[in-house]
This record gives structure tokens, C-alpha cells and sequence, in this order.
């Protein structure tokens, strides 16, 4: 009877769920955008909200996502960058607005690195994922003879980003883009405990990427 | 096989276990990248007080039993970073007087307050640092220039398998960078600064510091 519970919910599992669903929504200033061989991508994670922090390998991951993606253009890794500009783009002391990079470039040291990695983009994002929700109850036992687990757990994952893209040659807005994205994971177990995990921040990383990538070509 | 089996699972509970524990002793070594600061034609004096030398956070309550936290190296190392992308010298000093004509003032940095804070006493999902240290100028003969207050900040997201030593030793980390960063950057703004400078560097040539 147990398997039977175990084979139905894990099959109603991998129907109905482990999907994960993304909103993208793009602004743009009236402004074109374009890139030139040669030019760099910075790619940063807002971190100075109380209750949150933007994860670091989320902004990772859509580093690497561009980097494989914009042929001559050189994606900056964040903390590279962050080091290379130590102090202005510490969390407490970074630009918060596309109008603060005009005096920062007034400092020569500043002016110098940023034309020295040929900066045309800064890509701010804000944002995190959350498990919002969670059901189900799983234990496991361990002892000498072995290990087993028997339950059924699941969980509703959220993320929310938002990209700003500021234009650094002419230092205006360029424009934002924004990835919600949302999934429910499965956890039946078994003794074996079986995950069917919604990637819900891959999901968002990779549809926020692919819109990045269409606004700057 | 069976017995590697339960030699790991052993381990695994063993360190399980450990890792709940009360205590805590953590040595933070802290490197922050050398500054992009416009350096001044200014030779400072630097003075590491016992406080700021030997000060190790200390706490031993019913839910931090016998905490220690130990960043004395990471300390001098920042201010041994740092200065020398603001000032053209620095030499380290024994006291805040020097007879060297050639010193155009001494900084006397020290340690006022550490705390720490772990995402279950918070109520959050982070571990937190915050380090106040205080700043002092003096010209040579020791009289006092400008006194002035750093607090750094730092902050880590906990995450799956991430125990207490590694998400304070990253927000530890984070507050030293902060206050390297304001140490740098907020030294201007200082009170008293601006009025010293003017009598020691051409402020023309430093528009963006005085």
C-alpha cells in the first residue's frame, strides 16, 4: 500500500510539477544600445538592502551565461572588478545611481581603471530567491546498519530580480529588466529519497541572461 | 566496506554534533586589495596603541559560551594596506609624539567595539558583523588634530552546510573591507581634516580630497 502511495505521488510529482514558470518585462530608455569588440560587461549584485542580499552565484551565473553568449565582448567577473575598484564599489560606497558615476570618473585613479577594462555596461541587479511555502513531513535514520528516509516533503520557490543597465559612455539609463520566476519541488522518499527540484533561480537566471543579451545587440 | 561505511557515518554524526556547539574560537585573517586613492604628499606617523594591538572579542554568555574571535593580525594589516595608498610615507611610530621635523602628523587607531550577531538571534537569514573603531590625528608634538568614529559593517547569507565559524569569519571579513573602504574614502570629511590639509598640500592639485 506504502509503495503504491510512494509510486502515485512520485508519478503525480513528475507530471505536474517540478516546472518552473518565468515573467520577464524589459524597459528602455529611448536610447540604442550597442557594443564593440573589445568593450567590457560588469555584471553586480545590489547587496545593500537590510532584509536581503543578492546572491553571489546568481550574478554568477548570468556572468557566465553573457560570457559565452557576446562574442568580443569581455564579461568582467564581479568580485575581480569590485577588487580592482577597491573602495568605490564596496557595498556601503557603490553608485547608487547612474548620476554618481559623473563624479566618480572626476577621481583619476577611478577614470583611469574604468577606461583601462573598457567598461561600456554596469548591469545592477537586485533581487533574491525564497521558499515561500512548504509541506509534507520527511525523517531519516541513521544507524550503524544503514541509512533511510521515508516521508514526502515539497516546497514553492519565488524569485525576484530586477537589471539595471547603465550605459557608461554616455552615462544614461539604459534600461531595466526584470525576471520573476516561481516552481514547486517534490521530495518523496522512500529509503531513498527521490528530489525532483523546480530550478527556479536557474530558470530566472537563464531567462533574464537571454533578455540582457537581446537589449545590448 | 561495511566498516568504512560505518567509520563515515560516524565521522558524519561526530561532526554533525561538533558543529552544534556552543563555543566558538575563530582566527579571521582578513587581506583587503590595495586601494585606488589619490595618495597625499604627506608623511604620517603610525601609531598601534596596546588596545589596537592585543584586542580579541571576548564573550561568555548561556548562549555564547565561551566565544573567541581573534582578527589582531588582519587589524595591522589593514592600516599597513591602506595608509600607504593615502599618505606618500608612513612610519610606524612608539607614541603619539615624534621629534621628526619631517612628520606632518600621527594616527592613532583603536579598537571601541565588535558584535556579532548569527541569523537565529536575529531572527534573519544572515550572519552579521559590526566593528566601530575610533581614529585620532595628532600633530607631532601630540596635540590632537581630529578624532573621528568607523563603523564597518558586514553581512552573509546563511546557507545549507554553512556553520557559524564560516559565516562570521565571511561578515568579519566584509567589516574590515567597509572600513577600509571608509577609512579611505571618508578621511576628508573628517572633522578638522580639510582645515589641516589646506595648511599641508596645494588643494588645488586635490580637488576631490580638500
Amino acid at each position: 500500500m506504502l509503495t503504491r502511495i510512494f509510486i502515485f505521488s512520485s508519478i503525480l510529482a513528475l507530471l505536474a510539477g517540478c516546472k518552473s514558470t518565468t515573467i520577464i518585462d524589459e524597459y528602455r530608455e529611448n536610447t540604442s544600445t550597442s557594443l564593440i569588440d573589445g568593450e567590457s560587461i560588469v555584471v553586480l549584485g545590489r547587496r545593500s538592502n537590510a532584509n536581503h542580499e543578492t546572491e553571489f552565484d546568481f550574478i554568477e551565473c548570468v556572468g557566465n551565461s553573457l560570457d559565452g553568449s557576446l562574442r568580443g565582448i569581455n564579461i568582467i567577473p564581479e568580485q575581480l572588478f569590485v577588487d580592482s575598484m577597491y573602495p568605490y564599489f564596496e557595498t556601503s560606497k557603490a553608485p547608487m545611481d547612474v548620476q554618481n558615476l559623473d563624479s566618480l570618473i572626476q577621481i583619476p585613479e577611478v577614470a583611469k581603471k574604468l577606461d583601462d577594462l573598457k567598461v561600456r555596461y554596469f548591469i545592477w541587479i537586485d533581487g533574491f530567491t525564497e521558499t515561500t511555502d512548504s509541506t509534507g513531513a520527511l525523517s531519516c535514520t541513521i544507524a550503524p546498519t544503514g541509512a533511510a528516509c521515508f516521508g514526502y516533503a515539497s516546497w514553492d520557490d519565488e524569485s525576484n530580480y530586477e537589471a539595471v543597465i547603465w550605459d557608461f559612455k554616455d552615462l544614461n539609463l539604459a534600461g531595466k529588466i526584470s525576471a520573476e520566476s516561481s516552481g514547486t519541488s517534490y521530495l518523496p522518499a522512500v529509503i531513498v529519497p527521490i528530489p525532483l527540484l523546480a530550478r527556479v533561480q536557474s530558470s530566472a537566471c537563464s531567462s533574464m541572461s537571454a533578455q540582457i543579451r537581446s537589449f545590448l545587440q | 566496506m561495511v566498516m568504512k561505511n560505518k567509520y563515515i557515518i560516524s565521522l558524519f554524526l561526530i561532526v554533525s554534533i561538533s558543529g552544534c556547539g556552543k563555543s566558538l574560537n575563530l582566527q579571521v585573517d582578513t587581506a583587503v586589495p590595495t586601494p585606488l586613492a589619490s595618495q597625499l604628499p604627506l608623511i604620517v606617523g603610525v601609531y598601534y596603541n596596546d588596545n589596537f594591538k592585543n584586542f580579541i572579542f571576548k564573550e561568555s554568555t548561556d548562549s555564547r559560551e565561551d566565544w573567541t574571535i581573534d582578527n589582531r593580525s588582519s587589524r595591522i594589516l589593514l592600516f599597513n594596506d591602506i595608509l600607504p595608498s593615502m599618505f606618500k610615507t608612513v612610519n610606524p611610530v612608539n607614541n603619539i609624539t615624534s621629534s621628526d621635523s619631517m612628520i606632518d602628523g600621527i594616527l592613532e587607531p583603536e579598537v571601541i567595539e565588535m558584535q556579532v550577531a548569527l541569523p537565529e538571534e536575529t531572527h534573519s537569514d544572515m550572519f552579521e558583523a559590526w566593528i566601530k573603531y575610533g581614529i585620532k590625528l595628532y600633530n607631532p608634538s601630540g596635540t590632537i588634530i581630529s578624532e573621528w568614529q568607523i563603523t564597518g559593517y558586514g553581512k552573509t547569507h546563511k546557507e545549507m552546510f554553512k556553520n557559524k565559524e564560516r559565516g562570521l569569519t565571511t561578515a568579519i571579513n566584509m567589516a574590515l573591507r567597509d572600513i577600509g573602504a571608509k577609512m579611505v574614502l571618508d578621511f576628508p570629511r573628517a572633522p578638522g581634516i580639510k582645515n589641516w590639509l589646506s595648511t599641508k598640500i596645494d588643494c588645488a592639485q586635490f580637488s576631490n580630497i580638500c
